[in-house]
C-alpha cells in the first residue's frame, strides 16, 4: 500500500478506536451517575452507607447494613435505586427506539412517538385510570393495559399503512399521525368525563419516574436489554434501510422482513417505556440526532451509544426534577422544556444537514 | 444472459410496456434509449428484479427471475437508480462498504479482502481521496461516483445504470464509461443502461434498444440501427450524422 492509502486507512482505524473509547467512557459515566444519584435527595445518606446497603442486599448479607437505620435502607433500596434504574432503562429504551425509527422512516426528525404507539399507551392508561375512579375495592393495574393498548395501536397503524404487503415510510408516518390524533381526542374525552378527578390522568400523562418499584425494573430491564441486542445484531440492515427501500433491496436486504422486525421491536421498546413512565419527550429525538452528527451514522455504533447516553441524560434530568425544586416537576415536562430549546439550537447550527 | 418474452406492464389501466421481446447477451454494453415516458426506467426495473409485478417471462441464466432470492440477486446485479439521495451523514467509505453487504455475515465486520476491494473501487472512481468525508457534504457528481464505486464493490455480473452519470462533469462521465467498458471487455461484465445522450449510446454501446410508447422500436448494433431517420422516428427531432463521429441536432 502506498503512503496515501495507509494514511486514509489509519484515519478509519482511529475513528473506530474513538467510537470504542466513547462507549467505554459513557458506560463508566452511567455507573458513576447511578451511584451519585442514590446519594442525592432530601434524606442525607453517606456514600459509605449506600455501598454497604447495595452490597449487602445483592449478596443477601443483612449484617452489612444492620447498623444503618431501617428507613435509610428502605430509601436507598426500595425508593431511590429502582427509580434511578428505571431512569436508565427508560432513557436507554427511548434513545434506541428513536435511533431505530429515524433510520427506518428515513427521517432524522422522527422519534419513538411518531407512529402513534405512545399515544396508544397513553390512551390505554387514561382509560384504566378512568375506570379505576369507579372501582373502590380493587384497582386495575395501569402498566400492563398501557402496554396492551400500545400494541393494539401498532397493529392498527401497520394495517392502515400496509399497501399490498408493502409498508412505506410515508404511509407509516401518515397512519401514525391519524391514529394518534384520534386517540388524543379519546384521551381528551376521558379527561372531560373524569371531571374533578382529571388530575390522576394528567399526572400520568406528564411522564414521571416517581414511585416506581422493583417490579417495574425487573419486567422492563430484560425486555429493553434483549431489544437493544437484537437491534444491534441487525444494525447493518438498518444502515442499508437508511438508503431507502430500493437501494437496500438491491444490496441484499429483505426489506419487508427487516422493516417489520425493526417496527415491532421499536414499538415494543416504546410501549414498555411509556407504560412504565408515561410520556417523556425529546430523549428519543435528540440523543440519536446529537450522536449521529457528532460521532457517526453507523447504527452498529450509534445504537449502543444512544442507549448509554439516553440512560445518563434521563437520570440527570430526573435528578434535577426531584432534587433542585421544592415541589417535584414531572421529568417528562423537564426533558421537553430543556430539550426543546436545545433542539432549536442544533437545528439552526446544523441546518444544512437536516435540510 | 437474459431472455425476455412477451413482457407486459401496466400502472392501473395505463399500459407502460407492451409485448417486449429481448435477448441480452453476456459481456455486452446495452443501452436503452427513447423519449421521456417511453418506459425505459420501468423496463430496467423489471429486468433487474426490483419490480416483480409484470406479465410475461424474464429468464436470467438458466432460471426464471422469480426463482432468485433477494440475496442471490444482490450477488448478481448492481443497480444504480435515478435518484439516490442520502439524508444520513455516513462517511463516503461507509457507503461504499455497504456494497459488500451481500457477501457479509451479520456478526463479522468487513474482512481485509473486503477492505481491499473497497479501496480498489474507490481509487478507480477517483473517490478515495475523500473517503472519510460525509456523504451529505459531497457534490452531486461526487455522490454519483460514490454510488458507482458501491455498485462495483458489489462485484456484479450485471450492472444496471439508470442515468448514473447525470450529475458528473464531462470528464468524469467519460472516465466512468471507459472504466465500465473496460470491465465489460476484460471481466465479461454485462451492462444494461438507460441513456439520454444518443451520441454516448452510439459510441459506447454494443447494442441499443430503442423504446417508444412502451414498444421496442429497434434493437441491435447502434452503428446499424441509429440513423438520421431512426432518430426522427423515435425522438421526433431532426439530426445530422457527421461521418461516424455522431449526431448534431439541426436547429
Amino acid at each position: 500500500m502506498d503512503q496515501a492509502t495507509i494514511l486514509i486507512v489509519d484515519q478509519v482505524k482511529i475513528r473506530r478506536k474513538k467510537h470504542l473509547n466513547i462507549g467505554i467512557l459513557l458506560f463508566l459515566i452511567t455507573i458513576a451517575i447511578i451511584v451519585v444519584s442514590i446519594g442525592l435527595g432530601k434524606a442525607e445518606i453517606s456514600i459509605k452507607d449506600i455501598i454497604s446497603i447495595i452490597v449487602g442486599k445483592i449478596t443477601v448479607n443483612p449484617n452489612l447494613y444492620s447498623h444503618i437505620k431501617p428507613y435509610k435502607v428502605a430509601i436507598v433500596w426500595d425508593i431511590r435505586l429502582p427509580r434511578i434504574l428505571i431512569g436508565v432503562i427508560v432513557g436507554t429504551g427511548l434513545a434506541v427506539a428513536g435511533t431505530v425509527f429515524q433510520s427506518l422512516l428515513m427521517n432524522p426528525l422522527a422519534d419513538p412517538y411518531t407512529i402513534g404507539v405512545s399515544t396508544g399507551a397513553a390512551f390505554g392508561a387514561s382509560l384504566i385510570i378512568y375506570i379505576n375512579l369507579f372501582l373502590s375495592n380493587i384497582q386495575i393495574p395501569i402498566t400492563p393495559f398501557a402496554f396492551l393498548s400500545a400494541f393494539i395501536t401498532l397493529i392498527l397503524v401497520l394495517k392502515i399503512a400496509n399497501r399490498e404487503g408493502i409498508i412505506k415510510s410515508s404511509n407509516l408516518i401518515i397512519a401514525g399521525i391519524i391514529v394518534s390524533s384520534i386517540l388524543s381526542a379519546g384521551i381528551s374525552f376521558l379527561k372531560n368525563a373524569a371531571g374533578e378527578e382529571v388530575s390522576a390522568i394528567i399526572f400520568w400523562l406528564m411522564g414521571s419516574l416517581a414511585s416506581r418499584t422493583w417490579t417495574h425494573v425487573l419486567i422492563s430491564a430484560p425486555i429493553i436489554l434483549i431489544s437493544v441486542i437484537i437491534c444491534t445484531y441487525y444494525s447493518d440492515d438498518l444502515n442499508l434501510l437508511c438508503l431507502g427501500e430500493k437501494d437496500a433491496r438491491s444490496l441484499g436486504v429483505n426489506t419487508n422482513k427487516m422493516r417489520k422486525i425493526f417496527l415491532i421491536i421499536g414499538a415494543i421498546i416504546t410501549a414498555v417505556c411509556v407504560s412504565v413512565s408515561g410520556i417523556i419527550g425529546f430523549i428519543g429525538l435528540i440523543i440519536p440526532h446529537l450522536l449521529r452528527f457528532s460521532v457517526t451514522s453507523n447504527n452498529r455504533v450509534l445504537i449502543p451509544l444512544s442507549g448509554l447516553l439516553g440512560g445518563v441524560i434521563l437520570v440527570l434530568a430526573d435528578n434535577i426534577s426531584r432534587v433542585l425544586f421544592a415541589a417535584e416537576i414531572p421529568v417528562g415536562v423537564l426533558t421537553t422544556l430543556l430539550g426543546g430549546p436545545f433542539f432549536i439550537y442544533i437545528f439552526i447550527k446544523k441546518n444544512k444537514y437536516i435540510q | 444472459m437474459f431472455i425476455i418474452e412477451n413482457l407486459d406492464f401496466s400502472y392501473g389501466s395505463k399500459k407502460i410496456l407492451n409485448d417486449i421481446n429481448l435477448k441480452i447477451k453476456k459481456g455486452i454494453f446495452m443501452s436503452i434509449i427513447g423519449p421521456n415516458g417511453s418506459g425505459k426506467t420501468t423496463l430496467i426495473n423489471l429486468i433487474n428484479g426490483m419490480n416483480t409485478n409484470y406479465s410475461g417471462n424474464i429468464r436470467y441464466l438458466d432460471k426464471d427471475l422469480f426463482e432468485y432470492s433477494i440475496e442471490e440477486k444482490a450477488k448478481n446485479f448492481s443497480i444504480i437508480s435515478q435518484r439516490s439521495a442520502i439524508d444520513f451523514p455516513f462517511t463516503c467509505m461507509e457507503i461504499v462498504m455497504m456494497g459488500r453487504n451481500p457477501y457479509k455475515n451479520r456478526l463479522n465486520s468487513l474482512s481485509e479482502k473486503d477492505l481491499g476491494i473497497v479501496i480498489d473501487v474507490m481509487k478507480k472512481t477517483d473517490t478515495f481521496k475523500f473517503a472519510n468525508s460525509l456523504i451529505t457534504e459531497v457534490s452531486g457528481g461526487e455522490l454519483q461516483r460514490i454510488i458507482l464505486a458501491r455498485a462495483l464493490a458489489q462485484n456484479p455480473r450485471v450492472l444496471f445504470l439508470d442515468e448514473a452519470f447525470s450529475a458528473m462533469d464531462i470528464s468524469y462521465k467519460i472516465n466512468a464509461i471507459r472504466l465500465i467498458k473496460k470491465l465489460v471487455k476484460e471481466e465479461g461484465l454485462t451492462v444494461v443502461s438507460v441513456m439520454h445522450d444518443i451520441n454516448v449510446a452510439y459510441k459506447f454501446s454494443d447494442e441499443v434498444c430503442a423504446l417508444k410508447q412502451g414498444k421496442v422500436q429497434g434493437f441491435g448494433n447502434p452503428k446499424e440501427i441509429i440513423t438520421e431517420s431512426f432518430v426522427y422516428d423515435v425522438f421526433d427531432v431532426e439530426v445530422e450524422k457527421i461521418n461516424d463521429k455522431g449526431f448534431f441536432v439541426k436547429v
